[in-house]
């Protein structure tokens, strides 16, 4: 059982997994390392990103591989409602912050199920061919997955570390008050930063109906596991989110392959509540100060 | 006109109120010596200038437009810096995006143009510009955070406490670079401090609050010399 091609497909599985579950993460650890808000709408903001790459394929015939950044974009516009109403009187105020985004989220989902219906749609494989690298069988949707969320990850790792916008939104994490002192309007940058992290969401959800189905209730699971890679690399570490997420798309995609999908979901929940209890900071992050 | 005008200034944490009406003005060119206990409002003083506390009344002018009420980023834009008590670096970012971050309002050339300024007047930063800020030691974050706030390039900066917790040698050293900073770039500086000895020698003026108050304000000379700044706050 334990063979090359079998340790290789459960390999480009993991990657797959992990690249969309990191994609999922890397804008929740966001949005709770600046703004200090545990965003329970953020699984929403995914869903609405898989019915808005499904209208823009089926209705406006979009081409896929527009169509896929265009409805993450869209959302991510649509998501600077939901900053304006009430995210922004929330920041940094976790509590109410949580419950807040909790309601979001439910308003979210039903208008959604009232909108576009219960009955699961999928948005229709753009891509058939599967390719044979020696031993190695991946179909081209996963590898347009894996290059489309490395794209993404790329751009977005030069954006946090070599621009202005970036530079201010880390040291505004860091210090709010020193940071507005330094020029910075952060109410601007807050939007912006939660407008990426919408974006990245919805992208993550077309991803997601393209491998998966389509429903109002798709965003429960990717807003689970984006909750478990961060609790894995500690929340509000960007590079925490990254090796969190490949590292429980890796674990997901062996043991589901060897012990099947239940246990699968099972250990990484373990494996969660092991961290918490041994290293509750997560794998990568810093212990809380005080502040 | 002054270069900054406070009036009256009442600033508040909710409805505490840390001053009692605060009125001073900064000339063009000149270093203030803000000097006064624990707890008697300087530093609600300086953050109630950069927008960073509430003011409950009173007014803050300057070259005589208001900005008083405007958020921290406009005043920045008007040509005024804080250094912040306690230093406050970003510690988890390395030394040069620390003062890359201090230089937010300018464009990127400028900005790199200035970081070789503020390089020379600290070649201590320049040799650790990689490292992480939160990893100095406290006399190189205090002059980090000053080269941060200088950054900006603004007219006016304001330091709040840059001699608590170091050594006798490196307060002397950084009183230096202030006098040299300040008259290479015709800059003004207000200087909050509980070390009022060390402050008047560097201000050509001074004030003293006390409990949200001035009590006095004079030339640094005759406060250096007045009986009761001696007794209550030069320990003679
Ligand atoms: N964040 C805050 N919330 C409530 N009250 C505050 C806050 N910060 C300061 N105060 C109060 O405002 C008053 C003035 O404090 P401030 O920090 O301005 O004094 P200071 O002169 O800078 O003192 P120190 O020399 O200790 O730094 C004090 O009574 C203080 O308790
Ligand atoms: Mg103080």
């Amino acid at each position: 059982m334990l063979s090359l091609p079998v340790l290789a497909q459960v390999v480009v599985n993991g990657v797959n997994l992990g690249a969309i579950y990191i994609l999922m993460a890397l804008g929740f650890t966001m949005i709770f390392g600046i703004m200090r808000i545990v965003n329970f709408a953020h699984g929403a903001f995914a869903m609405l990103g898989g019915f808005a790459l499904y209208f823009l394929l089926m209705d406006a015939h979009v081409p896929f591989l527009l169509a896929l950044p265009l409805g993450a974009l869209l959302v991510g516009a649509g998501s600077l409602l939901a900053e304006r109403f009430v995210l922004r009187h929330l920041y940094h105020n976790e509590l109410q912050g949580m419950i807040a985004t909790l309601g979001l989220s439910m308003v979210m989902i039903y208008l959604a199920a009232i909108v576009f219906g219960v009955s699961q749609r999928s948005v229709p494989a753009v891509y058939s061919e599967i390719f044979f690298f020696g031993p190695l069988v991946v179909p081209m949707d996963r590898l347009v997955v894996l290059g489309i969320a490395a794209v993404t990850l790329l751009l977005f790792f030069l954006f946090m570390r070599y621009t202005k916008p970036g530079l201010a939104m880390r040291v505004a994490a860091q210090d709010l008050e020193v940071a507005e002192a330094q020029g910075i309007n952060a109410a601007a940058h807050y939007q912006a930063a939660f407008f990426i992290a919408s974006s990245l969401a919805a992208l993550a959800g077309g991803l997601i109906g393209q491998l998966y189905a389509l429903s109002p209730f798709m965003g429960a699971t990717p807003l689970m596991k984006s909750f478990i890679v961060v609790i894995l690399g500690g929340l509000g570490s960007i590079p925490g989110a990254a090796l969190g997420g490949l590292l429980l798309g890796m674990a997901e995609s062996s043991l589901t392959t060897f012990f099947g999908a239940s246990t699968a979901q099972l250990a990484s929940f373990g494996i969660v509540m092991l961290v918490l209890v041994l290293r509750p900071q997560g794998l990568f992050g810093h212990a809380e100060r005080d502040s | 006109m002054s270069l900054l005008e406070v009036e009256g200034t009442v600033a508040a944490y909710g409805s505490i109120r840390a001053t009692h009406g605060v009125s001073f003005s900064v000339e063009e060119n000149e270093i203030i010596a803000l000097v006064g206990s624990n707890g008697a409002g300087k530093s609600s003083t300086l953050k109630a200038i950069m927008g960073l506390v509430r003011l409950a009344e009173g007014s803050i002018r300057i070259d005589g437009d208001s900005v008083s009420g405007e958020r921290p980023y406009r005043v920045v834009r008007r040509g005024v810096a804080f250094s912040p008590e306690g230093r406050r670096v970003f510690a988890a970012t390395s030394v040069l995006e620390n003062l890359m971050a201090g230089a937010h309002i300018l464009p990127r050339g400028r900005a790199h143009e200035r970081l070789d300024q503020i390089f020379s007047y600290f070649p201590r930063l320049r040799e650790r510009s990689h490292q992480l800020a939160g990893n100095l030691s406290g006399g190189e974050q205090q002059m980090l955070a000053i080269g941060r706030a200088l950054m900006s390039r603004p007219r006016l900066l304001l330091l709040d406490e840059p001699s608590l917790g170091l050594a006798p040698v490196i307060v002397q050293r950084i009183g230096e670079l202030i006098c040299e900073i300040q008259a290479s770039e015709n800059l003004a500086v207000v200087l909050a401090e509980q070390n009022s000895n060390w402050a008047l020698r560097l201000a050509t003026r001074g004030l003293v609050l006390e409990v949200g108050r001035i009590r006095m304000q004079d030339s640094a000379g005759e406060l250096l010399r007045s009986d009761y700044v001696r007794r209550a706050y030069l320990g003679m």
